[in-house]
């Protein structure tokens, strides 16, 4: 056996320990925008990757599908019970919307500046980091269907995220679990008097969210409903975040932590919205368009 | 040629942990534990034991790389642990005669090697705050489980490749000599 370590190799890895510290310390910071190389490699890969798992998701689907449709017949009855129901409060609704808008015109309110108001569009995931560690996921919507930095991404039961990064034809999303100093989002309760705080973060042993901030004198429950709160900058008001299933005071006892689950499953994800606040720039029309 | 095919295989094994085993991934169903593939990582050592040393370094590099930029956000923790743990590996299979057995352990404490640096480095900068215990129990011990059963079923037709690699190589070496005497 030869020599385990000579002295060349003891400085080669010296040497690659330092580089690695400094890749790190350079990729760790906050970047606005990718660099060209990787830019380039996460498109190539990502439309490779859309390859494998588009057919790999439609045959888990389909065993999922099969296994369904035992539950299909009743279902189908409480949900025609319920169309009745639906067809009132719609109508409910469009009476309360239009209600809306006048009173909002009287006022002189510009209801595109309002804090709920928003556009999505849609999107596929088509890959999900492999080590658990990181919990990103790619989607195949970039840059040229107008997903920019930082929008807020939401499956249909709620909140999962935000776009980290884009891409020219893909992004990356950071979804709500992954653990990142930054990753805050301004959330409020849902119930006739708001409670205002901040998700600080996830707790990955309990798999809720960490709702923080909140003032020790404010009344919150177990099983509130929590939302953005959209004056946080880059959320609108109203999507779902979760509900809270627990409720602790804080040590020095000046502020309570509630913790939420999650309204979304974090794990099952394949079709996404992504929230545009600004709604100025992007046509979804246009986006569809180009991916035929 | 055959360089071109374990290439290829490398690519598609790294295609396949992010994307098709994501769909299957334990945690959609319910369960409480994680397999994390370390299917790459595994070939990688592999090549590490059979090449040598110094070819395991190289595709840790490229593939660990690879992980780096489309898997994580990070630059370089991947790449360096690929890399350290298929040379580390490579050399300590020089005591052993290779066979399969031989070749599991060496693999899982390879892909140990990684899961603990990567686990440790990551808890260091704050990137995850699981605790010990819970990356033990639920993290490493199914995913060494997985990745054992991977390297079995991967063991003959990898072995195979990566010997017949080494001896296409071994022959040209040969005949480059020939020609230079």
């Amino acid at each position: 056996m030869p020599q385990f370590f000579s002295n060349k190799r003891l400085i080669v890895l010296l040497v690659s320990i330092i580089i690695l510290v400094a890749l790190i310390g350079t990729s760790m910071k906050e970047r606005d925008a990718l660099t060209m190389p990787e830019q380039f490699f996460k498109d190539s890969i990502g439309w490779l990757q859309s390859i494998f798992y588009k057919p790999a998701n439609s045959v888990a689907g389909l065993f999922e599908s099969i296994g369904d449709m035992k539950d299909m017949y009743e279902e189908n009855e409480l949900l025609k019970s319920r169309l009745n129901e639906f067809v009132a409060v719609s109508e409910e609704l469009k009476t309360v919307k239009k209600e809306n808008a006048d009173l909002k015109s009287e006022l002189n309110i510009d209801s595109s500046t309002g804090l709920s108001n928003y556009q999505t569009f849609h999107a596929n995931m088509i890959a999900r980091s492999p080590d658990r560690w990181n919990d990103l996921l790619t989607i195949d919507k970039g840059e040229q269907d107008g997903v920019q930095a930082d929008m807020a991404v939401a499956t249909p039961d709620g909140l999962i995220g935000k776009v980290k990064n884009v891409q020219p034809f893909s992004s990356t999303v950071q979804l709500i679990s992954d653990v990142d100093r930054t990753n805050r989002i301004a959330a409020m309760t849902q119930e006739d008097n708001n409670v205002f705080g901040t998700i600080e973060g996830y707790d990955t042993e309990k798999e809720v969210l960490l709702f923080s901030k909140i003032p020790v004198d404010t009344k919150v429950e177990k099983g509130q409903t929590v939302i953005t709160a959209g004056n946080g900058g880059i959320f609108p008001r109203g999507i779902v975040i979760g509900e809270i299933v627990d409720i602790e005071t804080d040590n020095v006892g000046t502020t309570q932590t509630a913790y939420v689950k999650p309204a979304s499953d974090l794990y099952d994800i394949n079709n996404v919205m992504i929230i545009d606040r600004g709604a100025q720039n992007v046509n979804p029309d246009e986006g569809e368009g180009e991916e035929e | 040629m055959r360089r071109f095919f374990l290439v290829g295989t490398l690519f598609i094994l790294f295609l396949l942990e992010g994307t098709v085993f994501q769909v299957f991934a334990p945690e959609q169903y319910g369960f409480d534990f994680q397999l994390i593939p370390r299917f790459v990582t595994v070939v990688v050592i592999m090549i590490g034991m059979v090449l040598s040393p110094a070819y395991g370094v190289l595709y840790g590099v490229v593939f660990g790389l690879l992980h780096d930029l489309i898997y994580t956000d990070l630059v370089g923790v991947y790449m360096f642990g690929m890399s350290v743990a298929a040379y580390i590996i490579g050399y300590l299979s020089k005591v052993f005669h290779l066979n399969w057995f031989t070749t599991l352990i060496l693999g899982l404490l390879g892909v140990t090697m990684v899961e603990f640096y990567v686990y440790e480095l990551f808890s260091l900068i704050n990137v995850t705050d699981a605790s010990f215990h819970s990356f033990f129990y639920s993290r490493y011990l199914p995913s060494l489980l997985l990745n054992g059963i991977f390297l079995l079923i991967v063991y003959y037709p990898v072995k195979r490749l990566l010997e017949d690699l080494s001896e296409s190589r071994r022959q040209e070496n040969q005949a480059k000599r020939r020609s230079f005497l």
